[in-house]
Parts: structure tokens; sequence; C-alpha cells
């Protein structure tokens, strides 16, 4: 069902084999429709550990269906968009290499049958998405991501893509530390590593950790990894720098898929926890961890749409919004516990697809203009609209989408996700989330009317069909999936809804989905006055002037990611490094340098020349020190008998 | 019928007095042959031999086959270099059928006659340099060894006297006189191999005897007696084991063996950390060696006291008496093609023969214990069985304290090894003439590699 990792045969057949075994994926997953006994398992001994056997099990139920094809439509587009978009690269077999590994890890991830299996494929994304980060690790200036020069607080506050790269893989490990020790946690209250039957013992695990006051902690480290993933404060700094790596790998990895992975992840654990929660009780750690994931969501929203408005690069305002529409995922996550569960979490789910629908196009639309005005920043791209009008079309479409414009997907999905929120009573979080729509608006306003209006600087020309097929049939998706998303007895929502409730391994009661007129309307008013103001600021002037010196602080605070980065830098990266040098320099060598490499060698060497001068060749001397030996040995003896 | 054992006592004493008839200068290898073909013709009276007197087990057989091996290793070196080669054939014969003798006994007549050639053959290969330090060298290794044969008569003679009793209780009240007597037979045999504090010729004899002859007498002549202390020190062990009532001088017997052997590989090891010999420096390893081997017997002892499985141990020492005699062979014989053996003149040695500097460096860092040597396996099984917690004199509360000296010495002895090791791949003007004794250091190596890489699958 994974994709394997391409064996890579020759420049030629790379694309191909990758592209093949991603389709096959893709039929699988689609395919996987048809099991009506979900949720079905395949599985085979793997290994032995701890005593007990790991199995390699695989899980199609309906989420993971739902999830993997996603997963698999996007990915094979976005392979198809990279044919072209990659041409002539000197990376081309590593990159397809790791292409088709990230895929394969990604699907095993999604299918998953045991938190082992998981892992697997969880760290098989993290080192693929760090391979593919750093994929042009000669570190030329046009790759890198920020202002060179630029310093916040004394750090630097750009990133080159070996930098990046390594970021994105201490940022994620750090927090898949809390998931492994969750995993631990689990083990140790259920002995079992298998989602089934976590499933079933999962009453019993809330109260064995509730009982020793654990509960809270183990939910928060089991699900540290998703955040991490996921690019949630206070990890969110990763995805950031990510975008050095090539568009179609932000695209892929840091829109559509990979980041996706820690909602998935929560998708699939928080309807265990709220049934079993329902039964034994449990309320106060598990409503404190909901409204930890809801408010964490909605400030993640909040700050990342904040951080966006400010930023000059087009691929760095889709990432400030990635990660801040996963943000929104996590609300409705976080509402799931206080609203109707299925609802929300399908809300979550809802918005997933969308997002990778929209982002990705939109990614894939900015890796075109990228390389058309060679720039990354969005002031030297203008006029774009007069000779890319595809382009034009597809990113508008995906833009709308992501601000939330009715009947675009993004619309009904972040509208059900303010809709649970405000259900769930959390007025901040809904603030929150509310202002984030505001701010969502009018960014990708903002970009899409300083790229695409005005008149041209430079020649540029629509890119080749193999690149603006894949966006447009994605910009064109989420229109569909949009319009036929909501009908009052039906519509594509209802039969998703119904597949990942009740056809997944925890079956969550459904209510009919509701909207309550006002609030669309207040939500749907805030979006259009977000988009008309960037439009009404961009179309015509090119810059807003900022006067006064409170506007200019604030501005350079969201342009330095409120400091977060400077700030982590310098408590952890400097603080950690003052210990290790006061390690060094007093432990290290001062008490154990100096201990082995100068005392012991000089107790040795007085004891050796001591014995050297002992060793004369004298006849005398070899009979007087055998036979003292040997009258040491029968005085023992003696003794011996004695005693 | 006439077991085969004595075909083979009789084909190898053929060896040993017809070989100075044999035109070996012409046939340089035919004396390898022949070793190797008693070494094969061995392992098949092992198989299909009935024992009769002498003790045909795991032990005896590594015992004959590593002093076969080695002496098919050795043999050509000292035709090829050597006026007198075929006398030191002879003479190596006469010591493997001592190894023998001495490996599968515990009579005490046996023992002495096997003890009697060792010795005889120890001592005239010492001095068959014929050069004035090597004489006085073996002179005084002669006299030394009067002195231990002594303290073996003694022993012996203390342990026998009173296994003639068939009525235990009489038995039983000579425990005494039986521990005394075990605990002299380090002192003999400690002389014999090298023991700290009866190893003062070892240094004399191995460090400054022509260097050719010293891979001989340290490589071959060491096997036997390790066999037979071990051999010993069970039976004794089992005297006093009868009655029941010496449980203790059992115990205080294997801490002789303890601290023999902690101050045997302690002093060896530092000892050589100052040397500036080649020479010194592996004779001094030499005695570090010995001491290792003798926690491997040690450990076997204790282990059938306390009733726990020796199996590691012996499989330990069986290791040991290979890698060790390969090691010392082919190390030596290359100490033996250095004009000067200070470190500062072998600088840069390793340019002149980089073939045989690199089988050289096989050598001893099979002696330091690295792996996949065979050096390597036979330290892991003994500070393996060392770390047996049923053996409660090896521990002090959860710490096995005899492994871990063990690991610390092997840590000391990577200082001197690879002190020669930087000398002779540094910068300088070292020369290693290695003529005629490439066989013997490539064999060496090969042995240690093609051994070390076996040993996983057989084990």
């Amino acid at each position: 069902m994974a994709a394997a990792a391409a064996g890579l045969l020759s420049k030629k057949a790379a694309p191909f084999l990758s592209m093949g075994s991603i389709f096959v994926s893709l039929a699988v997953s689609v395919a996987s429709f048809a099991i009506s006994s979900m949720p079905y398992t395949v599985s085979a001994p793997w290994f032995y550990l701890l005593g007990s056997g790991i199995r390699f099990s695989m899980l199609v139920d309906g989420l993971s269906a739902v999830m993997g094809s996603v997963v698999a439509f996007v990915s094979f587009l976005i392979s198809v968009y990279s044919y072209k978009y990659m041409e002539n690269d000197w990376g081309w077999t590593r990159y397809w290499f790791f292409f088709t590994f990230f895929v394969g890890s990604m699907l095993l991830l999604v299918f998953a049958g045991n938190l082992v299996v998981m892992l697997v494929g969880w760290e098989g994304t993290t080192l693929a998405s760090y391979a593919l980060i750093g994929h042009w690790y000669t570190d030329e200036e046009e790759r890198w991501v920020g202002d060179p020069g630029r310093k916040a607080l004394g750090v630097q506050m750009w990133s080159t893509p070996s930098q990046a790269g390594v970021r994105a893989m201490v940022f994620t490990s750090l927090a898949d530390v809390g998931f492994i020790v969750g995993i631990g946690m689990l083990y140790y209250a259920s002995h079992t590593l298998s989602l089934l039957s976590i499933e079933r013992n999962m009453g019993t695990i809330i109260q064995v950790l509730n009982s020793k006051g654990m509960l809270l902690p183990f939910l928060i480290a089991f699900t540290m990894g998703a955040f991490g993933k996921s690019a949630q404060f206070p990890f969110h700094e990763w995805l950031v720098t990510a975008m050095t790596g090539p568009t179609s790998i932000s695209a892929l990895i840091h829109a559509a898929t990979m980041v996706n992975a820690g909602v998935y992840f929560l998708l699939r654990f928080a309807p265990m926890i709220i049934v079993a929660s329902a039964a034994v009780g449990a309320y106060s750690a598990v409503s404190s961890f909901f409204t930890y994931v809801l408010i964490i969501g909605a400030l993640t929203a909040f700050m990342m749409a904040s951080m966006a408005i400010t930023s000059n690069e087009l691929k760095l305002i889709l990432a400030y919004s990635t990660s801040s529409q996963l943000g929104y995922m996590f609300m409705g996550i976080g509402a799931a516990y206080f609203a109707v569960p299925s609802i929300a979490l399908f809300a979550s789910m809802s918005h997933l697809i969308s997002q990778a629908l929209f982002k990705a196009a939109m990614f894939m639309a900015a890796g075109v203009l990228i390389h058309e005005y060679s720039s990354r920043y969005i002031k030297d791209m203008k006029g774009a609209w007069n000779e890319m009008k595809i382009t034009g079309i597809a990113f508008a479409l995906a833009a709308l989408s992501l601000a939330g414009i009715p009947p675009l997907s993004g619309f009904w999905d972040k509208d059900l996700i303010l809709e649970v929120t405000l259900e769930s009573g959390n007025i901040v979080a809904y603030v929150l989330g509310a202002l984030g729509a505001f701010l969502t608006a009018f960014y990708i306003f903002r970009a899409f009317s300083i790229v695409f209006s005005g008149k041209p600087e430079k020649e540029v020309k629509e890119g080749s069909p193999i690149e603006w097929v894949p966006y447009l049939l994605l910009s064109l998706a989420t229109l569909l999936f949009g319009v036929f998303w909501y009908y009052p007895n039906g519509g594509l929502s209802s039969y998703i809804y119904s597949v990942i409730s009740t056809r997944s391994i925890v079956v969550l009661p459904t209510e009919a989905i509701t909207f309550n007129p006002a609030d669309v309307a207040l939500s749907v008013g805030i979006s259009l006055v977000g988009l008309g103001l960037a439009l009404g600021i961009y179309l015509k002037r090119r810059e807003l002037a900022l006067k006064s010196g409170a506007l200019i602080a604030l501005r350079n605070f969201l342009y330095d990611r409120w400091l977060i980065n400077a700030i982590y830098y310098r408590v952890f990266v400097n603080g950690l490094q003052w210990i290790a040098g006061g390690l060094r320099s007093y432990i290290e060598f001062g008490a154990f340098d100096r201990f082995y490499h100068v005392y012991v060698p000089r107790a040795i060497t007085w004891v050796a020349d001591k014995l050297r001068g002992y060793q004369k060749g004298e006849i005398s001397r070899l009979l007087i020190t055998m036979l003292f030996g040997a009258l040491i040995m029968a005085l023992f003896v003696l003794i011996v008998m004695v005693m | 019928m006439i077991s085969q054992i004595y075909v083979f006592i009789g084909a190898t004493m053929a060896v040993s007095l017809l070989s100075p008839l044999f035109p070996y200068k012409r046939y340089p290898y035919v004396a390898s042959l022949l070793f190797g073909a008693l070494a094969a013709y061995f392992f098949f009276v092992y198989r299909y031999s009935s024992p009769g007197i002498f003790i045909m087990d795991n032990l005896t057989l590594a015992a004959v086959e590593a002093s076969l091996i080695a002496s098919a290793i050795l043999a050509p070196m000292y035709v090829l270099y050597s006026k007198r080669g075929s006398v030191v054939v002879s003479l190596i014969a006469a010591g493997v059928l001592a190894n023998f003798v001495l490996s599968s006994t515990i009579n005490p007549l046996i023992a002495l006659s096997g003890w009697g050639a060792l010795s005889v053959s120890s001592y005239a290969l010492a001095a068959i340099a014929k050069d004035r330090e090597s004489m006085g060298n073996s002179i005084k290794y002669a006299f030394m060894g009067g002195i231990s044969f002594q303290f073996l008569l003694l022993a012996l003679i203390l342990i026998y006297s009173f296994t003639g009793f068939t009525y235990l209780a009489e038995l039983g009240r000579y425990g005494e006189p039986i521990f005394l007597g075990a605990a002299l037979l380090f002192v003999a045999i400690g002389f014999k191999v090298g023991v700290v504090p009866f190893h003062m010729w070892l240094p004399e004899v191995y460090g400054k005897s022509d260097a050719r002859a010293v891979s001989a007498l340290s490589s071959i002549m060491k096997i036997g007696p390790l066999v037979l202390i071990y051999r010993l020190l069970l039976f004794t062990v089992s005297l006093l084991g009868i009655v029941g009532t010496y449980l203790r001088y059992m115990n205080f017997l294997v801490i002789i063996g303890v601290v023999l052997s902690i101050v045997t590989m302690t002093w060896g090891n530092v000892a050589a950390v100052v040397q500036d010999d080649v020479q010194k420096i592996l004779a001094y390893s030499s005695i570090s060696q010995v001491g290792y081997m003798l926690m491997a017997i040690t450990t076997a002892v204790a282990s059938v006291i306390y009733g726990v499985s020796g199996y590691l141990a012996i499989i330990g020492l069986i290791a040991f008496l290979f890698s060790y005699s390969a090691a010392k062979a082919g190390a030596f014989a290359y100490v033996g093609g250095l004009k000067d053996r200070s470190l500062e003149d072998i600088r840069g040695g390793s340019s002149s023969d980089q073939l045989g500097s690199g089988m050289f460096t096989v050598s001893l860092l099979s002696l330091l214990g690295l792996p996949p040597l065979l050096g390597f396996w036979a330290k892991l099984f003994v500070f393996m069985a060392a770390a047996n917690p049923a053996i409660v004199v090896f521990y002090i509360g959860p710490v096995p304290w005899f492994t871990i000296v063990g690991v610390v010495n092997s840590v000391i002895s990577a200082f001197y090894y690879l002190r020669i090791l930087q000398s002779i791949y540094g910068q300088g003007e070292g020369k290693a003439q290695l003529k005629g004794l490439r066989f013997t250091i490539m064999a060496s190596a090969v042995l240690l590699i093609v051994g070390g890489l076996l040993v996983p699958l057989i084990y």
C-alpha cells in the first residue's frame, strides 16, 4: 500500500517510477473506500520488543481512507508539476528519491495499524523533509529565506537551506521526544500499541493514568509530536524557514501533506479520548487538554496570520498562512470536546482537505511566479495578470477559498470551525479565530493585488502546461468541493462526514450540520472587509506609508516573527552554548581531561619508572624476588590455615 | 593394539630427533608441512582414539593444535635465517611434545617428564643465538628454572602423598598440605609462564635475547604449563571438595589466583608503558597476557567451585592460547627484523615494508583485543565469564571488579601498543629487514584475522 521508496534506476526513469508508484497508491487509496467492512486491518509479524511481538500492521478505516486519498491525489499532481519545475536541477535523482520516500512514509503513517509503524512513517517524513528542505545545500543567496543581514535582538533572521533543514529536523524531533515518551506511557498503561486495542482499552488507560495524576501530562506529551509536525506554537518556527526548499516541496510537504500529519494524529486519537472519557469520567484533565488544544490552535491561527500581513516574500506569506490554517484545524479538534464531537472533528478534516487543495495550488502558482520573476519578493512581481491569466485565475480561486468567501470550500469549513468554537463557549478562542479570519483575507489579497496588479516591468510568460494544469486542477477542485459541499439534505460534506464518523475505528453519533445565519454573515462580513481593505489599499498604492513610531515598531515586531525566533536563540541556543562552554572548560578540561591525561599518566609513569629501576639483570635479585614471593604465599597459606 | 596417541608421540619424537639430519636449508617449508601434518593427525587422534592414560578433551586439543600451528608458522623462519635452523626445529618439536604431555595429564610423574622436556628445550632455545647476551640470560633462566623445579616437586609431593588413602576420613585430615601444595604450584608454574613476582627472568630473556628465538619461547613454551596448572588446581579443588570440610581453602585458592592474576597483568602493563625498547615492551606485554590467561583459569576453577558453567572461561582460555601464541610469534618475528629496537630508531619503519608492518599491526591489535581479531574474542569471553554474578568472590556488591580490573588493564595496554604503531607509522628513517621473516609474520596475521572471523561462526 505504501509506495516503495523508488529504487533509482536512471535519470530518466526516476520521475516516472515515482509518479507511477504514487498513482498506484492513489488508485489503491480511492479503491479502499469500497472495502465494506471498515475498519479493515492487515498485519504480519515484524520483530520482538519487550517480550511482545510487534506486528507490521496496516489499518484502513474511514479516516485513513479519506486522508490517504487526499495525500495521494495532491502528491500525484505535485509530482507531475515537479517534472517540469525541477527540470535541469543538479539534484534531480536525489530529489525524486526523497520525493517518493516522503510519499511512501506519509502513506505508511496514514495507514499505520499500530504506533510503531506510525512512528516509522512519522520519522520517515521528518527525514525526507530535512533532505528536501536542504535540497539546495550549496546555500546560494537566492535560495535563502528572510532578508540577508536582518537581525532581531542580535539574532540572524535569515536562513540558508542547510540551516533550515537542520532547524526543521531539530524542532520536529524535539516535539517527537514527547510523542515517544507518550508511546511509552501508553504501553505502560495498556501493554498494547495497536490502534484497535488502544481504542478498546482507552477507558482503562485514562483511568490508570488519571489515578496517578498523569493523564494531562500524558495527553500533552503524546500529542506534542503532532504540534511539532503541524507547526503549532511553540514549534512553528521551523515551517517558516522550511521555505528554502524547492517550491514544489513546499507545496507537497509544507502545505498539503506532512504538516497535516499532526492534525490527522489528533483526529485519530481525539475521538477515542472523547468517547472513553465520557464513559469513565476524568473530566478535569481531559477538558483542560482540549481547552489547551483549542487555545494553542487559536493563538497560532491569529499569530501566524498577523505575521503574514507584513511579509514581503510570497512563499513566506504562504508558509505563515499554512501554519495559521493548521491552527484552525486544531481549534476544531479542541472544540470537539465541548461541542458536537463528530461535527467539530469533521470540520477539521474538511478544512484539512480544502487547505491541501488550495494551498498546494497557491504554492505551485507561486513557484511559477518566482521562476518567471527570478525573485522571491512580492514587490519585484508586478502586473503578472497581463501575461499569466491562468495562474492568476488559479491563484485567485485558491485565495478566495483561503479567505473564506462562499461558495468556495474554505468558506464552509472555516465557518463550521468558528461555529463549533462559539458553541464550545470559549470566547477568547473565537475572537482570535475571527480576527485571524480577517487578517487572512487581508494578507492573501494584499499579496494577490501586489503581484497581479499594475504594469509589468519585466517580460514574463505563462509556465508550461505541465506546470499549470496541476494547479489549475487543484483550484477548480477547491471550487467544486465548495459548490458541492453543502446542501440541506446531502452534498459532498455529508458523504465524507458519514464516512469518517461511522466507518472509522471510533463510531461517533452524527447530527445534521446546520449553520447559524447570523454567525455566517458575521464571518463572511469580516472576510469581505479584510479582502476589500487589501484590494483598496494595494491595488492603487503600492506601499502603505507608516508614519507613527508605534506602527513602525509594530510592523517590525510582526516582521521579526514576534521575536520568537530571536528569543529561542537567545535563551536556548545561547544558553545551552553557555552551559556547554562551562562544562567544557571546567568539567571537561578542568577535571576529566586533567585527571585522565595528566594525573593518571603521571602516576603510571612514576610507578613504571620504579618498576624499571627494580628490574636489574643481577641473578641475586631475580632469586630474592622469587623466593620473597614464595614466602609471602606460604605466609598467606599459613594465616589461612590458622584462621 | 597401540593407541593412536602413541603414534602421535612417536611421530613428534621422530621429527625432533631426526630433524638435525634433514637438509631444511634446501626445503625451508618442509618443517611447516611436517608440523601441519602433525596438527591434522592430532585432530584425527583426538576424534577417533581412546584416551588411555592421557586426558583428551577440548583443552588438550587446543593446547596441542595451538603449539603445532605456532610451530608451523615459526619453523621456516629459523631454517631461513640461522645456521642451526634444523636444531631449532628439533627443539620446537620437543616443546610440542612436552606441551602435549603437560596439557593432557594430572599424573605427577608424566607431568615431571613433560616439564623436563619443556625446560631443556626452552633453555637451549634461549641460548641458540650464541651471543653473549643470550648465553648469559639462558644461564640465568636455567638457574632460576632449577629452583622453580624444586617448588614443583614440593607441590606435587604435598598434593599427591595423601591421595593414596582410600578412606575418605583419612584424606580429610590432610587438607592443609594439599592446600599448601596447590599454593606452591603457583610458584613453580608461575615461574614457567611468567607470573609476577616469579617473572624476573622474563624481561631479561624475552627483552634482551635474540628476538627470533624469543618468538618461539614466548609462543610455544607457555602453553603446556598453563593447561597443567588449570588441571592440577581443578584436581586439588576436587580433593578438597571430597571431604567437604575445606571449602574455605578452595575459596582462598581462588583468591590467590585472582591476586596473582591482577598483580601480573597490572605489573606487566604498567612496566611496559615506560619502556623505549620494542622488544622489552613486548616482553612485558607477554607478562600481562599471562595475567589475562590466569584470569581465565581462575574463573574456570571458581566456576567449578560455585557450581556454575565454566564453559565461557574455558572457551576464553582456548581462544587465548591460539591468539596469544600466534600474535607473539608474529610480533617477535617482526622485532627480529629490526636492527635498532628503540622506539626512536624504528620511527617510520612502516615505509620500508608496508605489508609486513601492516601484518605486525594486526598482531599488536589482536594483543590489544580489537574486534574482529582473535584476541578480541579471547578477552571478551574471559571478561564475560568473570562477570558471572554467581561467582561471588568476583563481586563487590553489584560490581564485577575482577572484570573491571581486566578492562582497565586493557585500556592501559592500548597506550604502549599504540605507541609502537605511532612510531612505525610516523616520519623517520627506521628500517625493517623482513627477509626470511615475512612468512611467519603474515601467517600469524592471517591466522588472527581468519580465526577472529570464524569464532562467531563456531562459538
